[in-house]
């Protein structure tokens, strides 16, 4: 199990992920480690797999993209809108953070 | 002897045989052993003869190797041609080798040029010694050298006199025996000539020319250093040139020993040849069989690998060899925060998809800790004073931004309408409405379609609210925004009647996330009031319902004021109604040091300084104002407690930040400086009911707004007690708050106890231009001007924040059109009355 006493920073980081996962159109939500193993995941698994694999690499590749224009720049945040749904994710240097998200239908 | 051995060992089989189950294999086996074991001992035994024969001449082959540095030395005489014929008391075989280092290639000559000692070795030249039994020296040495040696010794003989008889003995006892005297270390002349008539004899001619020429040099150089200091060349340490060998001082005895030594070992090789010891042996050596021997390897495996190498890691590379200056590489940084995100497992996450906007459904989110008081601190939330960059552990950063853009893809479009780009949201405007309208709240909206308009050109849209489950329940009583990082925005909880509740909380919102608050403090009582620090952003000052004033720091991780006035002894002990930062431009010892106004019910407006804690000291004592009748009454002019009466709110004048407006508790509105704490200024009588609120005008210096209980706003002049102007709203009851737009000089906003109001005065004074109501159960408690866009934002009773965004606002007036309105007011006043 995790630590004992979770510091007051991930119990906050806790109830954030929980307003992320009830927020308004979001239906996916996933954590994946480096290594490729999966923190949190609301989606099933074979989905999950397939969804960070691929993920991954275009995250990779963006943060290349950024870092080579600036090696000082990193990102932080980039968007894939699609018709179906609109897919955030956040890399990180241990963690990539996906969030699916419907599109808001204006 | 072996052939017997397995004629044994065959018996012995022979009488067990009948007790062997495999007879004929074992027989066949042992036999095939036995020859084996033959063939090793035969091997073996003539591995040992050989071996025997070879030690036995081992050692006498050692002294006679030739090192490179004895090839280097100039040549020495030998004395093994000589010796041939020699027998005598040095025939023994050396029993004894040593070898000498070259600190026995010491310089033992009279000579101390280098020239003579490259020409000249000491005696001793061998780097290796072969002394036999007797300690001669028996070394083999060259011809030349041993004539070298000789001649040493005659100089050792011509200095010291008196022991030539022993070196004439010894040399007569070893007839040709040159070196046979070391004994002597004095030093002599060299005689006329070197060499005595037996070792004419035995050198060749050859050898004698070039040896006596040798001599004859040396002598020269003999008999022009012999005087100059000959007991102290023996000691010298030299160095050979060629030869990088140093040469230690040596001291006599060493000398003397060696010297006999030398010479033993020469006598040694001189009768080596006739001597029935030594024997001529030739010895063959067994050229091995060579034999060819393969080694097969497994095939290398070759992998080709390729890399990147972009910008960006040569540059991580840099900085990380920079950072850890030749510690090993770091690949991925270990990071302790995620163990605790490991351990949930996934059952624990509820798949909700909410259908509503999340912060409306308490429900969802009953689980929340409210034990945890802080939210952490996340270094790119506020842009404040970056005091230093705290580096999260990663996962941190992450949710939230993640739900900041949840909440920007949500609310895009009023955020739009909210930074003022409204043109991407005309597009849309249909379908947000309708979305709007599917909320199943039961607010403003709808309301404001049917409410009473006076001119539609003025409206306001709700964009969105602040509320959260954390806010829930809780009335609105102030709201704040800072001043540096227009983002942010402080709302106190706490009610503005009689505290029930017993706590307040001040959260933090930011624009960015709607949803959740940056920050949230919870205060011992309701919070009565907010004020950003203008000079250092991050410090909020909070006023609270039983008199505190508390200090809170957002950069930092406190959960707790960084300082209050609890231990104070002159604090409030009623509600602090109004705390504002005042910046003291009169720099008296400490320039431009903050200080904090506050205002109470207990009558008092005091300015604290915070240094190491609170200190404050009374700016004004609001005493009951006693017109001019009752004065005369009063004999005494002491204070009474009943004298005071409660401060509702102050304003500063921004142009001069020694003055400043008081609303009192009777409907007064007092002028005040904080240089006099006695007297006031002015007083402007008018009000009937409680002061809520006093604002200056921003356009105009002189003129300000109240707001009071008397269901009544009063716009006033200084240097008129009287107010120039009335105005009150039929729909409204009690002003909780007016406020002047910023953008307008003549607009200004109120609230009333559920009706916003905007009046323009330059359209009319005496209605609003737009009202908007609210249902029964929400009270409007305050309203502020968002800094950045034309919006407005409104506490409700209920926890809420709303803003609402006003559209089309036309007017810009400035301050010389409510000036002249005032102005115009004030005559027609003037002309009423008279």
């Amino acid at each position: 199990m995790s630590t004992t006493v979770p510091s007051t920073q991930q119990i906050e980081v806790e109830e954030t992920i929980k307003r992320i996962q009830t927020h308004k159109g979001v239906h996916g939500f996933v954590i994946v480690s480096n290594d490729g193993s999966f923190v949190r995941s609301t989606i099933d698994n074979s989905t999950t797999m397939s969804l960070t694999g691929l993920i991954r690499t275009l995250s990779d590749k963006a943060k290349s993209c950024v870092r080579d224009l600036d090696p000082q720049n990193d990102l932080t945040f980039f968007r894939i809108r699609t018709k179906k749904q609109e897919i955030l994710v956040a890399p990180d240097k241990d963690y990539l953070t996906i969030v699916l998200q419907a599109n808001e239908q204006h | 002897m072996f052939k017997e051995l397995c004629g044994q060992i065959q018996a012995d089989i022979e009488y067990h045989r009948t007790e062997f189950m495999f007879k004929g294999i074992f027989k066949g086996v042992i036999t095939v052993l036995a020859g084996y074991v033959s063939y090793v001992a035969q091997t073996v035994a003539l591995m040992v003869g050989m071996g025997f024969i070879v030690d036995e001449y081992l050692p006498r082959l050692q002294p006679q190797m030739s090192c490179g540095q004895n090839r280097r030395r100039p040549k020495r005489s030998s004395i093994y041609k000589s010796k041939l014929d020699e027998s005598s008391s040095s025939n023994t075989r050396s029993s004894s080798k040593t070898t000498y280092s070259p600190y026995s290639r010491r310089n033992t000559s009279s000579k101390t040029s280098l020239k003579q000692i490259l020409q000249k070795n000491p005696s001793d030249f061998d780097r290796f010694r072969i002394v036999d039994e007797n300690g001669n020296d028996v070394t083999p040495r060259r011809i030349a050298d041993v004539v070298q040696i000789k001649i040493q010794k005659k100089y050792e003989e011509e200095t010291v006199g008196h022991k030539r008889n022993t070196d004439n003995q010894e040399r007569s006892v070893s007839e040709a025996s040159i070196v046979a005297n070391t004994n002597s270390t004095s030093r002599k002349l060299p005689t006329e000539t070197a060499f005595s008539t037996e070792e004419r004899i035995a050198l060749d001619i050859g050898t004698r020319i070039l040896l006596e020429s040798e001599h004859l040099l040396t002598k020269t150089y003999s008999n022009r250093t012999s005087h100059a200091g000959v007991d102290n060349q023996i000691t010298q340490a030299t160095f050979q040139l060629g030869n990088s060998v140093i040469t230690p001082s040596d001291n006599e005895t060493e000398y003397s020993r060696t010297n006999e030594k030398n010479k033993a070992y020469l006598e040694l090789c001189k009768t080596k040849h006739g001597n029935d010891l030594y024997i001529e042996r030739t010895m063959q050596t067994f050229n091995n069989l060579s034999k060819q021997a393969y080694v097969n390897t497994d095939a290398l495996l070759i992998r080709s690998q390729q890399s990147w190498a972009n910008p960006w890691d040569l540059h991580d590379s840099l900085t990380e060899a920079k950072r850890y200056e030749g510690k090993i590489y770091r690949q991925y940084a270990a990071d302790n925060n995620t163990v605790a995100v490991d351990g949930y497992s996934k059952s624990n996450i509820q798949k909700t998809i909410a259908s509503t906007k999340s912060s409306q459904n308490s429900s969802a989110l009953s689980s929340q800790d409210f034990s945890v008081k802080m939210t952490p601190l996340k270094a790119n939330c506020f842009a404040l004073d970056p005091k230093e960059e705290n580096p999260l552990p990663d996962l941190d950063i992450q949710p939230f931004i993640m739900e900041r853009i949840l909440n920007l893809n949500v609310f895009h479009e009023k955020q739009a309408i909210y930074q003022g780009l409204h043109g991407a949201n005309s597009i849309n405007r249909e379908s947000r409405l309708s979305t709007i309208a599917n909320d199943d709240t039961i607010y403003f909206h709808r309301k404001q379609n049917l409410s009473f308009m006076k001119s539609t050109t003025v409206t306001i849209d709700r964009l969105w609210n602040y509320a959260s489950p954390l806010t829930h329940g809780r009335n609105v009583s102030c709201l704040c925004w800072n001043e540096r990082n227009h983002n942010i925005l402080a709302v106190g909880y706490g009610k503005l009647q009689y505290n029930d509740e017993k706590e307040g909380l001040v959260c933090c919102w930011s624009l960015k996330n709607l949803q959740f608050p940056e920050r949230y403090y919870q205060t011992d009582a309701g919070v009565t009031s907010l004020s950003f620090s203008l000079k250092r952003p991050n410090l909020l000052a909070v006023g609270l319902f039983d008199g505190n004033i508390c200090v809170f720091d957002l950069n930092q991780n406190h959960t707790s004021a960084i300082v209050d006035t609890s231990d104070y002894i002159h604090k409030h002990i009623s509600p602090v109604w109004q705390i504002t930062w005042n910046e003291q431009d009169r720099s008296s010892k400490i320039d431009n040091m903050e200080v904090l106004v506050s205002i109470s019910s207990d009558g008092r407006v005091m300015q604290w300084t915070l240094r190491k804690e609170f200190e404050a000291m009374d700016l004004m004592h609001l005493k009951r104002y006693i017109s001019s009748q009752q004065s005369s009454e009063n004999t005494n002019g002491m204070y009474n407690h009943a004298n005071f009466v409660g401060g509702l709110c102050f304003d500063i004048r921004s142009n001069d930040k020694t003055i400043y407006l008081c609303g009192t508790d009777d409907g007064l509105v007092h002028c005040c400086s904080t240089l006099y704490n006695e007297k006031y200024l002015e007083s402007y009588i008018g009000h009937i009911g409680a002061v809520y609120k006093v604002h200056w005008s921003p356009f105009a210096d002189n003129i300000f707004l109240t707001a009071s209980a008397d269901w009544t706003i009063r716009l006033w002049m200084t240097g008129h007690t009287q107010a120039c102007m009335v105005f009150s709203s039929s729909n409204s009851k009690m002003f909780l708050d007016a406020i002047w737009s910023p953008k307008s000089s003549t607009m200004f906003c109120c609230i009333g106890e559920n009706t916003i109001e905007i009046w323009d005065l330059s359209e009319s004074i005496l209605d609003p231009i737009y009202v908007a109501n609210c249902p029964e159960q929400l009270t409007l408690t305050s309203i502020t001007y968002a800094t950045d866009s034309d919006c407005i934002l409104v506490g409700t009773s209920d926890g809420s924040v709303w803003i609402y965004h006003i559209k089309n606002l036309s007017s810009n007036a400035n301050a010389n059109d409510l000036l002249t309105i005032v102005e115009q007011q004030t005559h027609n006043q003037l002309d009423s009355l008279s």
